[in-house]
């Protein structure tokens, strides 16, 4: 009997204890990106007015699957722990539900109707714009950045309805304007875009999950000269491809008070930045700065023998899970390469 | 010393199924002006007995046309010992010491992040080195998540 008492106690308890489990869960994996009182930051606003626009399904299928190439990773939660998540997002607004059933407009329509309306904000690949989420001390181009709207795992979790209803209503708040009253969309209209959107879903085979790096995670190269002499080359080397370098250090410069060996002196730490490159990169992604500045070191081991090293800027870059840094790490490598292979050759 | 090699199979297996999950740039926000955080993050980090080495401003790339906060630092920190044996042995692990992590503010609130160490962890030989790259990234961890509830408890 009394056992049974306790029982009804934990359940009567149990929609309590779970909404501090949603927050909890909130703080722990959500709030770096989306902010303490889900404004917005590296991750889109979670206001609820935004919320209110998605269905569970959507919700769902977002925190497992995340949007690949576009920072946020898929989260493994139990199906409870979602709940409890959904349930402290919504804040107690009703969740709209959606005819899950495919729309059939007029692709061709639509593409023309995307051009004209739309792809100013969400890019003319449909893959949103410039950098991620919301601005607060990264001024881009806009307070919050259009998405990508043809991203794996938003076009996985979003049902053509609810795309149809945020673009005939708008997201309250926010640079996405109800295009119904704003611009006169007819029913007709809604579904030729929302289908040409829907085009370019790639079929569920098709498997892009980040591609493994099959590179060193650093490349070494061996200087035929003395370590003062390589430092020199690659110093000028670096300043004619438009770095600007500054004062060298060692390694192990700062990381005790005394007692500094001779050989503190020879590993040399090269650092350098490009000011353009540089900005253009925080746009896209603000943490970019765990890489900075660029760096070549030089090092000279037991034996006299002189090496240069260079981290592989690619393994560093893919794990924020940003195609469009991603792509611009590429170039910066190659140039990278280039300017030690030049000063060592 | 048999407990330790069990430990290690244990963090083996643990990383590489949860691979992608380690593999992730580490960010905190902290609910705190870039200025207590800052000093914040030097008193946490010698808790931990490392030792702040000097650190790097950005402010460079901010500061300059439109963007509206200056505030953002790398802090360089190591133990000496542990780093200089590090980077005699292994050439390929020098670019990525000594170990950093950034400080960036956005608007009241600071971010911190790190790249994870672990990564570093396939390119050491022994068992104790992979130990030592394995207690870093904990160690990263637990400071960027020290720093985090500092300001959680007073507000
Ligand atoms: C002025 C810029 C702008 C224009 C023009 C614009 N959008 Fe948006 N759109 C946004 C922004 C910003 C958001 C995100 C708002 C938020 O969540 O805070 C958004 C969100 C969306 C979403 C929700 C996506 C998601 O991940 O939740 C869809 C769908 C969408 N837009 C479709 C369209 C379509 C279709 C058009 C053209 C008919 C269009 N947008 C025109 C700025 C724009
Ligand atoms: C590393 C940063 C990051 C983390 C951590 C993160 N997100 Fe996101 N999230 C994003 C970004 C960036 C987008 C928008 C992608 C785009 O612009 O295409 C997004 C989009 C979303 C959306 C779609 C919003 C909309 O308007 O359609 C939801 C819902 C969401 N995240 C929920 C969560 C939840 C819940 C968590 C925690 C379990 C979480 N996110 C963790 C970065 C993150």
């Amino acid at each position: 009997m009394k056992l049974k008492l306790e029982l009804i106690l934990v359940l009567a308890l149990l929609p309590l204890l779970s909404l501090a489990g949603g927050r909890e869960l909130y703080s722990e994996n959500c709030e770096k990106c989306h902010g303490f009182s889900q404004q917005g930051s590296l991750g889109l606003p979670l206001y609820r007015s935004t919320i209110a626009n998605h269905s569970d399904r959507y919700l769902q299928r977002t925190i497992k699957s995340g949007r690949p190439g576009r920072v946020m990773q898929g989260f493994n939660f139990s199906d409870n722990q979602i709940t409890e998540l959904i349930r402290f997002l919504r804040a107690g607004i009703k969740a709209p539900k959606y005819d899950v059933a495919a729309i059939k407009g007029n692709v061709k329509n639509g593409q023309g109707i995307y051009k004209k309306y739309c792809q100013s904000c969400h890019g003319y690949d449909l893959k949103g714009g410039q950098g991620i989420g919301k601005n607060f001390s990264w001024q881009k181009d806009r307070l919050v950045s259009p998405p990508s709207l043809i991203n794996r795992g938003f076009l996985y979790s979003a049902e053509d309805q609810m795309i149809k209803h945020i673009i005939a209503n708008g997201i309250k708040n926010t640079e996405m304007v109800p295009f119904v009253t704003a611009f006169n969309f007819t029913d007709q209209m809604l579904n030729d875009v929302v289908s040409f959107i829907r085009s370019h879903e790639k079929p569920p085979s098709y498997k892009n999950i980040i591609r493994r790096i099959r590179e060193p995670v650093s490349f070494i190269y061996d200087s035929p000269y003395k370590l003062k002499e390589t430092v020199k080359k690659i110093r000028n080397s670096v300043a004619s491809y438009n770095f600007r370098v500054y004062a060298n250090r060692t390694l192990l410069e700062g990381l005790r008070k005394e007692n500094f060996s001779v050989d503190d002196k020879k590993q040399v730490v090269i650092r350098f930045c490009n000011f353009n490159n540089m900005q253009n990169f925080l746009k896209i992604e603000p943490r970019l700065g765990v890489m900075l500045p660029c760096r070549v070191t030089v090092v000279e081991d037991e034996q006299g023998k002189v090496r240069v090293v260079l981290a592989n800027y690619k393994y560093a870059v893919a794990r924020f899970n940003n195609e469009q840094i991603s792509e611009a790490a590429i170039i910066l490598i190659k140039e990278m390469q280039e300017m030690v292979e030049e000063a060592l050759w | 010393m048999v407990i330790r090699v069990l430990t290690l199979c244990i963090i083996m297996l643990l990383s590489a199924t949860t691979f992608a999950v380690y593999n992730k740039i580490l960010t905190e926000r902290v609910d705190a002006n870039f200025v207590d955080t800052w000093a914040a993050l030097n008193e946490t980090i010698v808790a931990y007995h490392y030792h702040p080495a000097y650190f790097q401003r950005c402010d460079f790339a901010l500061n300059k046309l439109n963007y509206k906060s200056d505030k953002y630092r790398i802090l360089f920190f190591g133990e000496y010992d542990e780093i200089k044996k590090m980077s005699n042995k292994y050439p390929e692990i020098v670019p990525f010491l000594p170990l950093k992590i950034t400080v960036m503010e956005e608007g009241n609130y600071t971010l911190l992040i790190a790249t994870p160490p672990i990564i570093l962890s396939s390119l050491v030989k022994t068992n104790d080195e992979r130990m030592t790259i394995f207690r870093w990234q904990e160690d990263i961890k637990s400071i960027l998540k020290q720093v985090r509830r500092q300001f959680q408890l007073g507000g």
